[in-house]
């Protein structure tokens, strides 16, 4: 494997082993979600271009195609875990998980909510 | 509208050939390949997008502004390199804050002057995918953003405190 992709993919599992501690490390739900934000955007960044470079300095027909559906299995990824991301915390929030007592603010719940259910 | 269905259709399909790249290569439908695509999967691909188009063109094409489509791609690629630098930024700011634990986390809010739901749409998963912040609800009626901020340096804060520039950029690039 070429330097450059490793350097690359073991960058990217370094930020995936912070952004696990982080997830044992915090208080509640939301700042946890923080955390694990990390694995999901420049862990996989990371690691899927390091493929990407692996794969043109290999060549062949076989690896290019490997590069570009790696690179439009990221950009999958990343709209998706967005959307899933912001559902989950939307959920969390509307079934009532408390926020750590640490918090300082929590401007949603001042906030009435006038629409049943939605 | 022709038009429209037709640049739907090449769009539909052009992301169609993207996809089964490299079917000609390894293992096909067994019929000839045409340079690295097997021709059955085109053939497949032609008939889908053909549906798929004639279904979906009222939708996908901005009938009013035409040309606007294209800036809207340009703006997009170079709104990319943007959010990857304030990515990396925030992400390296998480990862100190996990080691230091010095967190102030809290729900805030926002009021960002987008009016489309395709700019706020934008302008939320980019807040989300960010760490460090993260979109809770949106009010739609009044375009109100509640975001859960791991530091929150201000109770009140301004669109730009949250979200370094994302509000101009979404406004740029959708509105």
């Amino acid at each position: 494997m070429n330097f450059l992709s490793s350097i690359l993919i073991v960058l990217g599992l370094i930020f995936g082993l912070i952004g696990v501690i982080g997830v044992l490390r915090f208080p509640d739900f939301y700042t946890r979600m923080h955390a694990s934000t990390i694995c999901l955007t420049l862990t996989s960044i990371l690691i899927i271009f390091g493929v990407i470079i692996e794969a043109v300095v290999r060549g062949g027909m076989d690896n290019y195609v490997i590069a570009i559906h790696s690179f439009v299995a990221l950009a999958a990824l990343l709209v998706t875990n967005a959307t899933s991301n912001h559902a989950l915390a939307r959920a969390a929030h509307k079934s009532g998980v408390e926020l750590d007592p640490i918090s300082v603010c929590d401007k949603l719940a001042e906030r009435k909510f006038s629409e049943e259910g939605e | 509208m022709v038009v429209a269905a037709i640049l739907t259709f090449i769009c539909l399909f052009l992301f169609y050939a993207l996809l089964s790249l490299g079917s000609g290569v390894g293992l096909g439908t067994g019929m000839p390949d045409i340079l690295w695509w097997d021709s059955g999967e085109l053939i497949v691909g032609l008939i889908l997008s053909t549906i798929a188009a004639t279904a979906s063109h009222k939708y996908m094409m901005n009938r009013e502004n035409p040309s606007k489509g294209i800036t809207t791609i340009f703006l997009f690629l170079a709104y990319l390199f943007v959010w990857f630098k304030e990515l990396v930024k925030a992400n390296l700011w998480v990862a100190k804050l996990i080691f230091t634990m010095k967190i102030k986390p809290g729900i805030v809010k926002i009021t960002p002057d987008l009016k489309t739901d395709i700019g706020r749409t934008m302008m939320a998963n980019s807040i989300t995918l960010t760490p460090g912040t993260f979109t809770v609800h949106i009010d739609e009626e009044t375009g109100d953003f509640y975001i859960h901020w791991i530091e929150v340096k201000k109770e009140e804060p301004g669109s730009e405190d949250v979200a370094n520039g994302f509000e101009k950029w979404a406004r740029r690039v959708m509105e």
